[in-house]
């Protein structure tokens, strides 16, 4: 364990670090955010001119929305399937297995890392600006257990998900086209683009069996006030029955993908 | 002339035979990867077209106008990436040292790059983002006169054309500063995002930059405006002309910003 979080400690400097390399590239990053969180802010007050609320939704929360999702995209993002894919094909995955923690949990411990340095330099920075710009004013958050429960359980969800999709990888060595596909749907059914709520009631029902709403949609839904009461307990258990459902499958495929190994020259 | 035409007319096919060869190592995951782009631009148009119907319209453009700009801007890319899109490889060469070898063959450097990077197959599925362009042009009530599909095929190369002036100067830049990859995010996301919708919606300063200083504009909103008889002051004839001297402009200044930084290649650890 102790060498666990002695690993954690040096994946999280040589993260910070690596952001730093570069330093004009770094300060290019954090203008991107905000030209990104200035243009989307634009496009929602062009769609709302003349209208004080579409669906129950006011500008106001709307804004809300769009930049709380774009800093919960920053928390949940995760390089996990690259990583996976990257090792396969240069056949550096062998050295993976030579290591005293298993690769999965290596993975974790690089995505927790990850996480930390964007927490950091990104989420943390962006919080305040939402609360000194005023972005959530006159909307009412909830930021209750449930939220935080819902957010962790989309991280995690996250994370089980690319390693299920970065598995597939010692069977096909390439999947970049997979992900390609894949996220096209996911573009649409995340709800991290266009709210869930304003679709068509049949794209609404189609993505409510979909893993992807579980990732953005539900945490940013029960955060906003869009889902309450009961309604929190059975968005929290299909993303629970996700979560599930994906570890299970991503230990069933690095079981088998361990016999399909191929390293170069081998 | 003729022979140094005939020798790059060669070269460019060995050297785009021996690319698509590497990417048929990993067959399906080549189809796979087709069939996923086109998927994915499907899915962003669909998004916007329920979204724009939803709030009935974005600053007075009808939700078909939206769909002629999106499937524009999208055509505009996707020949870009296709034809000469090879260039983006430029930065990773730069990083890696990679670019002496380039600059040691007696071919023209980006000539090169571009046929051992580009990817020309996928052009095959701009046939289908060509389709649904003319097809929201017909829904946008754009009539098709021989002048206008004439103006149209214009527009297109010349919007091409704008992006690769973009990117060959960021790429230029990145042969001082090395890392350029936040600023492409940024180039591409915002091209790809928000240069779909009207670029009026974004304020006076942003409408400004986009025309003036980070041509997007020029590549999008311009063109289709034109089109659509929705850019004030400009006819469809004289804008189409407009939008191609800017474009002349644009290249010559990008070809001549690249020669000045390549001059100044120093190669990696020196």
């Amino acid at each position: 364990m102790k060498q666990l979080w002695d690993y954690l400690k040096v994946s999280c400097k040589i993260e910070l670090e690596n952001q730093l390399v570069f330093r004009s590239n770094f300060f290019v990053s954090i203008l991107s955010v905000v030209i990104r969180v200035a243009m989307l802010l634009a496009l929602w007050s062009a769609l709302y001119q003349g209208k004080t609320q579409v669906d129950g939704i006011s500008l106001a929360t709307m804004k809300c929305y769009t930049v709380v999702s774009i800093v919960f995209e920053l928390f949940i993002a995760c390089n996990v399937e690259q990583s996976v894919t990257g090792k396969v094909k240069d056949g550096s995955i062998s050295m993976m297995l030579t290591r005293p923690a298993s690769y999965p949990v290596t993975l974790f411990i690089e995505q927790l890392a990850n996480t930390f340095q964007a927490v950091v330099v990104w989420v943390i920075p962006y919080l305040l600006v939402i609360l000194l710009c005023g972005f959530a004013r006159g909307v009412q958050l909830y930021l209750g257990p449930w939220f935080w429960a819902s957010a962790l359980g989309a991280y995690l969800l996250m994370f089980f998900y690319q390693l299920f999709f970065g598995m597939i990888a010692f069977w096909t060595q390439e999947i970049s086209g997979f992900l390609q596909a894949r996220d096209a749907v996911m573009l649409v059914f995340s709800g991290s683009m266009v709210p869930l709520w304003f679709f068509p009631e049949k794209l609404f029902a189609l993505a409510q069996y979909l893993p992807f709403q579980a990732m953005y949609s539900v945490p940013l839904s029960i955060l906003i006030g869009k889902i309450t009461g009961p309604d929190i307990r059975s968005a929290l258990l299909v993303q629970l029955g996700w979560l599930l459902g994906f570890w299970l499958l991503s230990q069933l495929c690095w079981r088998k993908s361990r016999r399909r190994m191929i390293v170069n020259g081998g | 002339m003729g022979a140094k035409i005939t020798y790059y007319w060669r070269l460019y096919w060995t050297v785009l035979g021996m690319q698509l060869r590497s990417r048929m190592s990993f067959r399906l995951n080549f189809f796979v990867m087709l069939a996923g782009v086109f998927l994915r631009e499907a899915a962003t148009l669909a998004l916007m077209v329920v979204l724009v119907r939803k709030f009935d319209g974005l600053a007075g453009w009808s939700t078909w106008e939206i769909a002629f700009l999106y499937s524009f801007v999208t055509l505009t890319f996707r020949n870009f990436s296709s034809f000469v899109g090879g260039i983006g490889q430029i930065p990773a060469f730069i990083r890696t040292g990679e670019m002496d070898v380039y600059l040691l063959t007696p071919s023209d450097p980006l000539f090169l790059i571009n046929c051992r990077n580009t990817m020309i197959w996928r052009s095959f599925y701009n046939i289908g983002i060509l389709a649904v362009t003319i097809y929201c042009a017909y829904k946008a009530q754009i009539a098709f006169a021989p002048g206008t599909v004439c103006c149209l095929a214009v527009l297109i190369l010349c919007g091409m054309f704008i992006l690769f002036a973009v990117y060959l100067i960021i790429y230029a830049v990145s042969i001082r500063v090395v890392e350029v990859s936040a600023l492409l995010k940024i180039l591409d996301s915002v091209y790809k995002q928000y240069m779909i919708y009207p670029i009026s919606i974004y304020g006076r300063i942003a409408a400004w930059a986009f025309t003036f200083l980070l041509p997007l504009g020029l590549a999008s909103y311009y063109p289709s405006g034109v089109l659509l008889g929705r850019v004030a002051g400009l006819t469809l004839g004289w804008g189409t002309l407009v939008i191609a001297a800017a474009t002349c402009l644009w290249i010559t200044a990008a070809f001549l910003l690249w020669r000045v930084f390549i001059r100044r290649y120093d190669s990696t650890g020196t």
